[in-house]
């Protein structure tokens, strides 16, 4: 099948081109003609050529010695600072670039000026369909005859057992992704009676020591000791602000879900889930950071702009009897983004 | 005080005041209520404060709005909260008990004296060190980094096409 390319150095002539009226159609330009390169007529370029492919294998060489002094040269064991880790960083970058970079050019340049550069014309060959068919099918059943699988049945029912039980890792490990979360997303560790503690330290927090356009972090107390924490914290985290009541619009229900203008909103964004904390105290919005939605406070964090659909939702919280916020409740809504069986 | 112009965030300007005027006029409005106190030597000291600590809480409290390494951001309506980079301990210090324009007050009974002592001790300490990672691009993340990438790298790809296909001289 090697007879649909023929090319050698000193063929650039003109395709034949079949059939009898030849006048009517266009006619095969050919190529350009064959263009010396200076380093083929000219010793001086040639050698010139040669060295600087060897200086670019140089360079390689250089930056894999980068490297090396980079990752033994700087020792980060005991006092290192930053900007240590930095220098090393740096080497280790550039002399693999380097090593790399130098190589490849190198042997691009070297082909470009110094290897044969003839051009080869690959010619299209006829469409011979029926021919071709019949050499593949020859081929195929050559293929089958060589293998012996119709001989030795043995081969051929252990290949086809193994081939069956391949993919059964795949079902395993896709099994892992289950099973399915059930209503862990519904609920959150917060309950009645839950205190409001400070993220990250744990600590509870007093209604006074909220003052008007505070904002504080705030995570369920006994998140850090728990055993999922970062499950846990993902879902339960709180942003707690207080409002001027006047300015606070309680739709029926949630009238006592405040303490004196002190409100407790789910952080994450009901998007695709980034912390909303982006609090404006004199606004009273709350901006998402990954794509801008924003909720009103003032309207029970509904959606005023952006990508998000639902409101967040809010916790109910009151006080205990040492002054304490606490929660009264878990969210009454799902936190977090939409899914299938939120409905 | 008094704003340049009106508009979504007072910009900062030029000083108006001596040091001298400026701190009798608080004087006077500590007069006149109760309020946060101008913070002494001691409680801005970035030298006593735990920098790994006050990281934890920076990245908590402070993050959010400006940027994980302290360079700023945008909020809603052409309002921004401010670089932390080149702001003096007592400047950051203030903020935090007062809440100037839309930033929240971070009273002591939310972060402690010391707490804010770290916070200072953790901007100081990542303005001293430098970005690790290389050229930090205004530390504006995705922004800064994928324009340079999109233009510098992508150009550097392109000029390597050329190259690979053009005939040598």
């Amino acid at each position: 099948m090697g007879d649909h390319s023929h090319g050698s150095p000193n063929t650039s002539g003109t395709v034949a081109t079949a059939g009898q009226d030849d006048e009517e159609k266009f006619r095969n330009p050919g190529l350009p003609p064959h263009r010396p390169r200076l380093a083929d007529t000219n010793p001086q370029a040639e050698k010139r050529a040669e060295r600087q492919v060897a200086a670019l294998f140089v360079i390689s060489v250089i930056g894999t010695i980068v490297f090396f002094v980079g990752y033994f040269g700087i020792k980060l064991e005991g006092g290192h600072t930053i900007a240590d880790i930095r220098v090393q960083n740096l080497l280790l970058g550039l002399g693999t670039a380097f090593a790399m970079l130098g190589i490849g050019v190198g042997i691009v340049h070297w082909a470009k000026t110094l290897m044969p550069d003839h051009e080869i014309i690959e010619e299209r060959h006829e469409i011979r369909p029926e021919e071709d068919r019949v050499v593949a099918e020859k081929m195929l059943g050559d293929i089958i005859e060589e293998t012996g699988i119709k001989r030795r049945p043995l081969i051929r029912n252990t290949l086809l057992g193994a081939m069956v039980l391949a993919p059964l890792p795949a079902v395993a490990i896709f099994r892992d992704l289950g099973p399915l979360p059930g209503d862990v997303l519904r609920h959150t560790m917060w309950a009645d009676g839950v205190h409001l503690t400070r993220d990250p330290s744990g600590t509870r927090i007093k209604a006074s020591d909220v003052t008007l356009g505070s904002a504080f972090h705030v995570i369920p107390e006994g998140l850090n000791e728990s055993e999922h924490k970062l499950e846990e914290k993902a879902k339960a985290v709180v942003l707690l602000m207080r409002l001027d009541p006047e300015s606070l619009n309680p739709s029926p229900g949630r009238e006592n879900w405040n303490v004196d203008g002190i409100v407790a909103y789910s952080k994450i964004c009901t998007h695709v889930g980034c912390p909303v904390a982006l609090y404006e105290q004199h606004t009273h919005h709350l901006l998402c950071p990954c794509h801008q939605s924003t909720f009103d406070l003032t309207q029970e964090c509904k959606v005023i702009f952006g990508p998000a659909v639902h409101p967040l939702p809010q916790l109910p919280i009151a006080v205990d009897s040492e002054g304490y916020l606490i929660a009264t409740s878990d969210f009454h809504e799902p936190v977090g983004p939409s899914y299938w069986e939120r409905g | 005080m008094p704003m340049a112009m009106q508009g979504p965030q007072a910009q900062q300007k030029p000083v108006q005041f001596t040091e001298e005027q400026t701190a009798q006029l608080a004087a006077y409005v500590a007069s006149l209520g109760a309020g946060p106190a101008v913070p002494d030597e001691e409680m801005t000291n970035a030298a006593a404060g735990n920098a790994a600590e006050g990281g934890e809480l920076f990245r908590v409290n402070c993050a959010m709005c400006h940027n994980a390494a302290g360079a700023g951001g945008a909020l809603t309506q052409g309002k921004f909260a401010p670089s932390l980079e080149g702001v003096s301990e007592k400047h950051i210090y203030e903020a935090m008990v007062t809440g100037p324009q839309n930033m929240p007050v971070f009273n002591d009974a939310n972060i402690s004296p010391e707490d804010k002592q770290s916070i200072i001790a953790f901007l100081k300490n990542i303005e001293a060190n430098g970005s690790p990672g290389g050229a930090e691009l205004g530390s504006l993340g995705p922004v800064s980094e994928g324009l340079f990438i999109w233009t510098a790298g992508l150009g550097l790809v392109i000029a390597f096409t050329i190259w690979l296909t053009a005939r040598s001289s």
